[in-house]
C-alpha cells in the first residue's frame, strides 16, 4: 500500500493551449523530477482549456500512469501567484493514495440516491478516512442533496471540503459555462468527483474565511423555503434588501442588483449562532423573494460588506491558520472565490502575494471557484457543514509527525 | 349596628380601598414601568434605526469607492492592455497579422465581447477579423458601405439598441452581428477611411471611456496600416530598383563577356592570321630581292624598282605583321616582360639617337632633357620600343621646322616620360580613342599622315605590362604631350 512510502507531493502547471499530450507531459516531466520515486498513487487536475477534449484523462493516465485522477475545469486557475484562464495544473501524490467515486447526474437526484450511489460506489464503509475533497459542478449548486446525501453517507461530522467551478461572466443573462469533473480516465459533466483521503501518514488543515462585516441591524427572515427567502422583517425579501441602496428601476438596474449582490450578499447566522455565511442572492423572483445559492440555516439576515483590505487579510488569515497546525507542510491547494476575484479587481494580486507570504516556500494551486464546501471550524467537537460562498479555503497538505512509525512494517 | 355594619362597611370599603388603591398603585407603578420600558424600547428603536440608516450611508459611500475603484482598476487594465497591444504591432510588417493580434483576451482586457474589423479592397469588402460574430449573418447582404458612409460624417458611431437616430444601422447590427451596444471607429490610411473596427457587447452600457479605447485601438490598428503601406511601397520601389540594378549587371557582364570572348578570339585570330602570312612575305621578300639581284637573270631597271618597292612593302608588312603579334602577345600576357635594373636616361639617349635622321629629314629639333644616370626597373628592349613609337609619332605630326622634346623627370617613388611635340594635336574626343588598335584620327588621315595605328595600342600594352600609366595633353594646332607614368620598383 502507498502508505508505506514516504509522503511526496509535487505541482505543475503548463500552459500549452495548442497540445494536449504536450502540456501534460510537460507537466509530468516537472512532476517526475520531484517525485524520486517515481510512483504516482494520485493526481488531483485543475484545468482550464480553450477547447475541452475528452483526452485528457486518458493522457493524464497514460502518461503519469497514476491509480487514480480526480479533477475540475474551472475558467479561471490558481498557481504560485498568477492566475490564469489557460492551463493544466497536475499535482501528483505519492504515498497518498485517496480512494475516489463519482456521482453523476447530480442536479436531479434526491439526498436519498445520493446516499445510496455513494454507498455502491464505494463498496462498503471505509475503516480509515480522514477528510475528502469533493469537485462539483456548479449545476448542483441549488441543490442540498449532494451534502446531505453525502454526509448520511460519511458521517455528519466528516469534513467534505469542497468546491464547484466559477462561471465565467458573474451576470445573470449568461448561462453557466459547462463545467468538467474528471474521475480516473473519464471527463464528466454535471457530477461530482470525491476523493476521500484515509492515509493515517497524512496531516491536514483547512481553514475557510470571508472577510465581510455585517452592517445595519440584524433583520429576521420571517417566511422562507429551502433556499429561497419570502419575507424579511414582514416585507418581500427583495423590498427589504433593496431598500439599502436607494435602487431606481433604470434599464441598468439588472446589471447594477447583479454588483450589488456580489458586493453587499447577505449574512446568514448559522444555527449556533457562532458564524455568519455568506449568501448572495442569485435573483429575484416576481413576488420579490430572494433565491440564495445554498440554504438557510437561521432567520437571523444581515447584510454584509467588505473592503479590498478585509478580502486580502481574510486570504492571509485562512492560510496562516491553515499552515500553523500542519507538520511538515508539502502543499498548499486553494479555492479562492470568483466574486472576490472581481471585488479586489487590480489588487487581487496583492492577495496572491499574502497567501505567498503566509505559506512560505510550498507550492499552492487551485481555483477561482463559484461556491465552497467546508466544514465550519468551530468550538464545538462537531461543526457544521454548509455550502458558502465569497470565501476562500486553504488546504495544507502536509507529513504527520509520527510517519516514520507508520512506514515500519 | 349599624356603626358595626359602618365598620364593617368602612372594613370593606377600607379593604376595598386598600385594595383599589393597592391595585390602582400597582396598576400606577406596573404602567410606569410599562412607559418606561416603552420608552427605552422606542429609543433603543431609533437607535438601531439610526444604525440603519447609518448602514445605507456607508453602503452608498461604498458604492461609490467601489465605482472610482473600478473605474480605475478598468483605465489601469485597457491601458496595459493597450500598450501590449501597441508593442506586439510595433514590428508587424503585413496587414493579417495586424487584424490576428486581436485576440479575445485583449477585448476581454478592454471589457468588449465583440470585434468586427473590414477593410475596403479595389470595390470589395473585406472582413480581416470576426470574434462573436456570428459568421452565418456576416455572409448575409450586411451593410458594410453604409457604415463606412456614415464614418465619412460622423467620425465615430456609439451606439446602442436605445440610440434612435442610428436606427437603421443599429438595426442591422443588432439583427445581423446580434450586438445590443457598440462602438464603431474608422480605420484610415492617410487620413483616408478605408475601414471599421467594430467594437461591441451583449449587454454593457457604453460610456466615455469605452469609446475613448476605440478610437484608440483603431488609431494604433490605422497607425500600424499606414506603416505598412509606406513600408509595402519603399520595398516595392527598392525592390524594383534592385531589379533594375540586377538586369542592367547582367546586361553589362553579358556585354563584358562578349568583349573578353571577342577580344580573345581577335587574339588568336591576329596571332594565327599573323604567322600564316609572315611566312609567305618572307619568301615573296626572298624571292624579290633574288630577283632584283638578278639571280635569276638580269632584270630591267623599272622591273628593279618595282622589285624594290615590292621589297619595301613588303617589310612595311612585316613590320605591321609584328607589331600587331606583339600587342596581342603583350595584351594576352604572352610575351614575357624581362624587367631589370637599367639606365633610363640611357634608352632615352639611345632611342632619340635612333630618331635622330628621321627629325633632321624633316627640320625638327629633337632635344633630351633627362638627369644623367637615373636608373629604374623595366624591360629595356619594351620601353624603347614604346619611347621610339611615341617620338616617331611625334616627328610625323609635327610640321617642319618644330620642336620635339623628350623629358625625363626623377620622383620618389616613380618616373615620368614625357614626349613633347608642336603638332597638329589631338581633339578631346579622341583622347581615349587613339589607344585603341587601328584608330586614327581625322587630322591624320586628312593630312595625309601614313600609318596603321597600331604604335599607340603598343605603347600602351607595354606600359600596362610594366604597371605604369600613359596619358595625353593636347590641343589641336597646338601640339601634343604624351606622358609616361612608371613605377620604379
Ligand atoms: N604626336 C601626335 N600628334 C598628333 N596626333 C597623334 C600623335 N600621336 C598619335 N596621334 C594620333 O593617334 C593616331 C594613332 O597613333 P598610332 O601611333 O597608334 O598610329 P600611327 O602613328 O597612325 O600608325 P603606326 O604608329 O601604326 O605607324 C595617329 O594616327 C594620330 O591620328
Ligand atoms: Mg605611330
Amino acid at each position: 500500500m502507498g502508505s508505506d512510502r514516504n509522503i511526496q507531493i509535487a505541482a505543475a502547471l503548463s500552459v500549452n493551449r495548442y497540445s494536449l499530450e504536450q502540456a501534460v507531459k510537460e507537466c509530468s516531466v516537472k512532476i517526475k523530477s520531484q517525485i524520486k520515486t517515481g510512483v504516482i498513487d494520485f493526481c488531483l487536475v485543475f484545468f482550464s482549456l480553450p477547447k475541452i477534449s475528452l483526452d485528457l484523462p486518458g493522457e493524464i493516465k497514460r502518461i503519469l500512469n497514476p491509480a487514480s485522477i480526480a479533477g475540475i475545469s474551472s475558467p479561471y486557475l490558481i498557481y504560485n501567484g498568477e492566475i490564469l484562464k489557460y492551463g493544466i495544473i497536475i499535482i501528483g501524490f505519492s504515498g497518498i493514495n485517496p480512494v475516489v467515486y463519482s456521482l453523476t447526474n447530480i442536479d436531479q437526484q434526491t439526498s436519498a440516491e445520493i446516499e445510496e450511489n455513494s454507498r455502491k460506489a464505494l463498496k462498503g464503509v471505509l475503516r480509515h478516512k480522514m477528510f475528502s475533497l469533493m469537485l462539483f459542478s456548479n449545476t448542483a449548486v441549488n441543490n442540498n442533496a449532494l451534502i446531505e446525501g453525502s454526509q448520511r453517507m460519511l458521517g455528519k461530522s466528516f469534513p467534505i471540503l469542497g468546491v464547484s467551478a466559477a462561471r465565467k461572466n458573474f451576470t445573470a443573462l449568461q448561462p453557466l459555462l459547462t463545467n468538467y469533473q474528471i474521475h480516473n480516465s473519464y471527463l464528466l459533466k454535471n457530477s461530482a468527483v470525491n476523493a476521500i483521503f484515509r492515509n493515517p501518514t497524512i496531516d491536514y488543515h483547512y481553514s475557510i474565511r470571508h472577510g465581510f462585516n455585517p452592517i445595519g441591524k440584524t433583520a429576521y427572515i420571517t417566511e422562507k423555503e429551502k433556499n429561497v427567502i419570502k419575507t424579511i422583517n414582514g416585507i418581500p425579501a427583495a423590498s427589504f434588501y433593496l431598500r439599502y441602496f436607494e435602487s431606481n428601476d433604470s434599464p441598468k438596474a439588472a446589471d447594477l442588483r447583479e454588483k450589488l449582490f456580489m458586493l453587499y450578499p447577505l449574512g446568514i447566522e448559522t444555527a449556533d449562532s457562532q458564524k455568519i455565511l455568506i449568501r448572495r442572492p442569485i435573483r429575484i423572483t416576481p413576488d420579490k423573494s430572494l433565491v440564495l445559492s445554498g440554504g438557510i440555516p437561521s432567520d437571523r439576515v444581515r447584510i454584509m460588506i467588505s473592503t479590498r483590505q478585509s478580502l486580502i487579510s481574510a486570504a492571509g488569515e485562512s492560510a496562516e491558520t491553515a499552515m500553523q497546525k500542519v507538520n511538515n507542510p508539502k502543499i498548499a491547494i486553494v479555492f479562492d472565490s470568483v466574486s472576490r476575484f472581481k471585488i479586489l479587481g487590480a489588487e487581487y494580486k496583492k492577495e496572491l502575494l499574502e497567501l505567498k507570504s503566509k505559506l512560505g516556500n510550498i507550492p499552492y494551486a487551485g481555483i477561482l471557484s463559484h461556491c465552497q464546501l467546508a466544514l465550519l471550524e468551530s468550538a464545538e467537537p462537531r461543526g457544521s457543514m454548509y455550502v458558502q460562498e465569497h470565501n476562500i479555503c486553504t488546504l495544507v497538505i502536509g507529513e504527520h509527525k509520527n510517519a516514520r512509525y507508520f512506514f515500519k512494517k | 349596628m349599624p356603626g358595626i355594619f359602618l365598620r364593617s362597611d368602612a372594613i370593606v370599603v377600607l379593604s376595598l380601598g386598600g385594595i383599589i388603591f393597592g391595585l390602582v398603585y400597582f396598576a400606577y407603578k406596573k404602567m410606569g414601568y410599562i412607559e418606561e420600558l416603552k420608552k427605552t424600547n422606542s429609543s433603543l428603536n431609533t437607535k438601531l434605526s439610526e444604525l440603519d440608516a447609518q448602514a445605507k450611508i456607508i453602503i452608498k459611500t461604498d458604492l461609490e469607492l467601489n465605482r472610482t475603484q473600478e473605474e480605475l482598476d478598468k483605465r489601469i487594465t485597457t491601458l496595459l492592455a493597450l500598450q501590449k497591444f501597441s508593442q506586439r504591432l510595433a514590428g508587424v510588417l503585413d496587414k493579417d497579422t495586424v487584424f490576428a493580434n486581436i485576440e479575445e483576451s485583449l477585448l476581454e482586457d478592454l471589457e468588449f465581447s465583440s470585434c468586427l474589423a473590414f477593410l475596403k479592397n479595389n470595390g470589395d469588402i473585406e472582413v480581416k477579423s470576426a470574434i462573436n460574430i456570428r459568421q452565418d449573418f456576416l455572409k448575409e447582404d450586411f451593410d458594410f458601405k453604409k457604415i463606412l458612409d456614415i464614418l465619412e460624417e460622423k467620425n465615430i458611431i456609439v451606439g446602442s439598441i436605445e440610440s434612435k437616430h442610428l436606427l437603421e444601422i443599429t438595426q442591422s447590427i443588432e439583427s445581423q452581428l446580434s450586438l445590443t451596444s457598440f462602438i464603431i471607429a474608422p480605420l484610415k490610411i492617410n487620413e483616408e477611411i478605408k475601414g471599421a473596427l467594430v467594437l461591441g457587447n451583449l449587454s454593457k452600457d457604453l460610456n466615455e471611456g469605452d469609446k475613448e479605447v476605440a478610437e484608440i485601438t483603431a488609431r494604433q490598428i490605422s497607425q500600424t496600416l499606414e506603416n505598412i503601406t509606406m513600408f509595402e511601397k519603399l520595398y516595392q520601389s527598392q525592390r524594383e530598383l534592385e531589379q533594375r540594378i540586377m538586369e542592367r549587371t547582367k546586361e553589362l557582364t553579358n556585354a563584358l563577356n562578349k568583349l573578353e570572348r571577342a577580344n580573345k578570339l581577335k587574339n588568336e585570330f591576329v596571332s594565327a592570321v599573323s604567322h600564316e602570312l609572315r611566312t609567305p612575305l618572307t619568301s615573296i621578300k626572298g624571292y624579290a630581292s633574288l630577283l632584283a639581284n638578278e639571280k635569276f637573270g638580269s632584270v630591267p631597271q623599272k622591273v628593279k624598282t618595282r622589285l624594290e618597292r615590292i621589297n619595301l612593302q613588303a617589310d612595311a608588312l612585316v613590320e605591321l605583321i609584328n607589331n600587331i603579334l606583339d600587342i596581342s602577345r603583350i595584351e594576352s600576357g604572352r610575351t614575357e616582360i624581362n624587367i631589370t635594373k637599367n639606365n633610363l636616361s640611357m634608352s632615352l639617349k639611345e632611342c632619340l639617337d635612333l630618331l635622330t635622321p628621321q627629325a633632321k629629314e624633316k627640320n625638327i629639333n629633337l632635344n633630351l632633357n633627362a638627369p644623367p644616370g637615373l636608373y629604374a626597373n623595366f624591360d629595356k628592349s619594351l620601353i624603347e620600343r614604346a619611347i621610339v613609337n611615341l617620338v616617331n609619332n611625334a616627328i610625323k605630326f609635327t610640321p617642319e621646322g618644330k620642336n620635339v622634346e623628350l623629358i625625363l623627370q626623377d620622383f620618389e617613388d616613380k618616373v615620368k616620360i614625357l614626349i613633347k611635340d608642336q603638332g597638329i594635336g589631338i581633339a578631346e574626343e579622341d583622347k581615349e580613342n587613339i589607344f585603341k588598335e587601328f584608330y586614327r584620327t581625322k587630322q591624320a588621315t586628312n593630312n595625309n599622315i601614313k600609318g596603321t595605328g597600331l604604335g599607340l595600342s603598343l605603347v600602351k600594352n607595354i606600359v600596362k605590362a610594366h604597371k605604369g600609366t600613359i596619358e595625353v595633353e593636347s590641343q589641336i594646332g597646338q601640339g601634343s604631350v604624351f606622358i609616361i607614368t612608371l613605377p620604379k620598383t
